[in-house]
């Protein structure tokens, strides 16, 4: 389920970007992000193992 | 206000064109056949719609022939567009080599609702028939915008998925080169194992070798013992036969000596001479014994004569020999004592003649014994030499005994040294031929080494990765990452593929309430309803009583006269900020009534919105010119 903060982000991105290539930039972002959250949260989880 | 349009070798034009436009108001673009009214609605358009992002815009640009790449002037180098509105520039230009400087802040949508050309998607798919209006609600709505992110997303996912791919492939690769790096371990082994098979062999080989080559070079050796002890011996037995030699010599000189000295002794003879010598002894002796008996007899006589005398007490006497003469006393002593002498003297010479004739008769006796041991040693000296020849046959019978062996002991040794010699070279040539084995078994296991460190090193390195040029870590890793980062893009995902579906549908209602709205401020009352089919997005026109007619069997003039609804609901619905529009020729299609009704319609827009609306007129008073009126 996606949160509503992320909800949130995900409409920023659509509202603010009207060009195609800006969508994808910004998205491109996101999933960065997104996946140094997932890499985080395994360190975190290896930490804790 | 007015609006500024500088076009420099745009379409048709060669060097720099100007015109401006009236907002709030229809700009009328006039001029006749090939003077360059499509350059100008293309040039304005190209300045209004640029940049284009989206495929399917630039698709759209491409058929209505608004393509950058296009739009220059085919005779010249560069091109460029200025367009000046409301207190802003829109511009881009086409460099000589090809490349693009400025680019407009435009609206790619304009491609699609901003104008209305013959080549128009809704004049275009109006004409061929074609009643999917998809495109609507797909490209000009913000659903475009989730559309295009759920793209994105989707292939964000599949790229995911193509990694995830790629680690199994990896993995698999890994795996064959693990199963490889086992079957180049085995083989190493088995290398190993045939090496130290024939370092076994050749230590085995080396102690036979030496072993026998130790065997050989005794047996050699005792050979050699055996030659110096025979060649020792012949030499002894050789000094021993010269040595026999010079005693039987020695032997024969002494043999012939006494012999000689044997032939030399006449035993007759000296037999005669003892006989003669001691017949003329015994003579003397006998004669002796006789004058010592008168002797003895004169003696005894004068001796009793004395004793006579003396018992007498006389002086003298007759002689008691003679009987005639008077002797005296003292004659007596004297001629007693020499008679004694004399009888003495005779006494010694018939001793010495007895030792005489001993040694005369002991003289045969001597050279008899003399002959006797003369034969005796003769005896001796023949039985020496007998010995001798014997003792010299025996040892000449021991030295060609000992020659043969030494002739047989010598080959002996020449077949020990060949074989010894033989062996050698075979083991050296096996020695040689194992060490280059041995080599390539050497060179084989470095081979095997060097391919077993690059598996490890491969297998170690490719067990790490890096993605998404992030540090590198395993594959396990990487996958859990993968699969939760696919996890989380699939809900991302599934949300703007919600939102997508939820613009589009709003964007339609818009849409057709827009059309509605249009259709009522035009009169247009041969159709009861014209809008998109919110189910299958395809355009409904609905006649009089509310009967759908497909849209292939239309005039062409309810062609034109649905498409100028569809095109200004379209500009009113989702180009509503952008401050102009465009109607190229496509109105004179239509009977002056309705012209005249879209014309005033259009120039109640553009008063009421502030629009700059652009009308291209075919003129042909106005000669080479472009004629730019506002209506």
């Amino acid at each position: 389920m996606i949160a509503e903060e992320e909800k949130q982000t995900l409409e920023r991105i659509i509202k603010e970007n009207p060009e195609k290539g800006k969508i994808q930039q910004h998205l491109q972002r996101y999933v960065d992000e997104l996946l140094n959250k997932i890499i985080a949260m395994e360190e975190k989880d290896e930490g804790r193992a | 206000m007015k609006a500024e349009l500088e076009l420099r070798n745009i379409g048709g034009f060669k060097g720099i064109k100007n015109f401006e436009f009236q907002k709030g108001a229809i700009n009328e673009v006039e001029a006749s056949n090939a003077i360059g009214k499509t350059s100008l609605i293309r040039g304005l358009a190209c300045a209004l719609a640029y940049p284009l992002t989206h495929d399917e815009a630039i698709e759209e640009a491409r058929n209505q022939g608004i393509l950058r790449e296009s739009l220059k002037n085919i005779y010249e180098k560069d091109a460029a567009v200025r367009l000046k509105h409301d207190g802003q520039t829109e511009e881009w230009g086409m460099r000589a080599d090809g490349t693009f400087g400025l680019l407009p802040k435009g609206d790619e949508r304009f491609v699609w609702a901003g104008m209305l050309t013959q080549e128009a998607r809704t004049i275009r798919q109006l004409v061929e028939g074609n009643s999917d209006f998809s495109w609507v609600s797909r490209w000009l709505s913000r659903a475009q915008r989730y559309a295009s992110a759920k793209s994105f997303i989707d292939l964000q996912i599949t790229d995911a998925r193509e990694k995830n791919n790629v680690l199994i492939k990896r993995q698999e690769t890994l795996l064959e080169e693990d199963s490889k790096l086992k079957q180049k371990k085995e083989e190493r082994a088995r290398l190993d194992e045939e090496r130290e098979q024939l370092a076994r062999q050749v230590d085995q080989r080396e102690r036979e070798h030496l072993e026998r080559m130790k065997v050989l070079d005794m047996e050699i050796r005792r050979k050699g013992d055996g030659i110096s002890e025979r060649e020792g011996r012949i030499s002894r037995l050789q000094q021993d036969i010269t040595h026999l030699e010079e005693e039987l010599k020695g032997n024969a000189k002494d043999l012939r000596q006494r012999e000689e000295e044997l032939q030399g002794i006449d035993i007759e003879g000296i037999r005669r001479e003892v006989i003669q010598k001691v017949s003329e002894i015994d003579k003397e002796i006998g004669e002796l014994r006789k004058g010592v008996a008168v002797l003895s007899g004169q003696k005894s006589a004068f001796t009793d004569a004395k004793s006579i005398f003396v018992q007498r007490g006389e002086r003298e006497g007759l002689c008691p020999i003679c009987k005639r003469s008077t002797i005296d006393l003292s004659f007596l002593e004297v001629e007693i004592s020499k008679i004694s002498n004399d009888i003495l003297a005779r006494e010694r010479k018939i001793q010495a003649s007895a030792a005489e004739r001993t040694r005369w008769l002991q003289k045969e006796a001597t050279e008899r014994q003399r002959i006797d041991k003369l034969n005796q040693e003769i005896k001796r000296l023949n039985d020496n030499k007998r010995g001798l020849n014997s003792t010299k046959s025996r040892t000449m019978t021991e030295l060609g005994n000992l020659k043969k062996e030494l002739v047989k002991l010598r080959s002996e040794e020449g077949i020990l040294a060949e074989e010894r010699a033989k062996l050698g070279k075979e083991t050296e040539k096996w020695k040689a031929e194992t060490l280059q084995v041995l080599k390539n078994i050497e060179r084989g296991l470095q081979a095997v080494d060097r391919e077993i460190a690059d598996y490890s090193r491969k297998i170690q390195e490719g067990s790490f990765i890096s993605l998404y040029e992030r540090e590198r870590a395993s594959f396990q890793q990487w996958q859990n990452r993968l699969r939760e980062l696919e996890s989380r893009l699939s809900e991302i995902k599934g949300y703007y593929e919600q939102r997508q579906h939820q613009h589009e549908v709003q964007a339609i209602v818009n849409f057709n309430n827009n059309v509605k709205k249009v259709m009522a401020e035009l009169g247009f009352t041969e159709f009861d309803q014209i809008a998109i089919d919110r189910d299958d997005m395809r355009l409904k026109v609905l006649r009089s009583g509310f009967i759908r007619q497909p849209v292939e069997s239309l005039s062409t003039s309810e062609k034109y006269s649905i498409a100028i609804v569809l095109q200004i609901a379209l500009k009113e619905t989702y180009l509503p900020d952008i401050p102009f529009f465009i109607v190229d020729e496509v109105v004179v299609s239509y009977d002056e009534e309705r012209k005249q009704r879209i014309l005033d319609y259009l120039g109640e827009m553009a008063k009421e919105k502030g629009l700059y609306v652009v009308v291209t007129k075919l003129s042909e008073k106005a000669g080479k010119e472009i004629l730019v009126k506002v209506r």
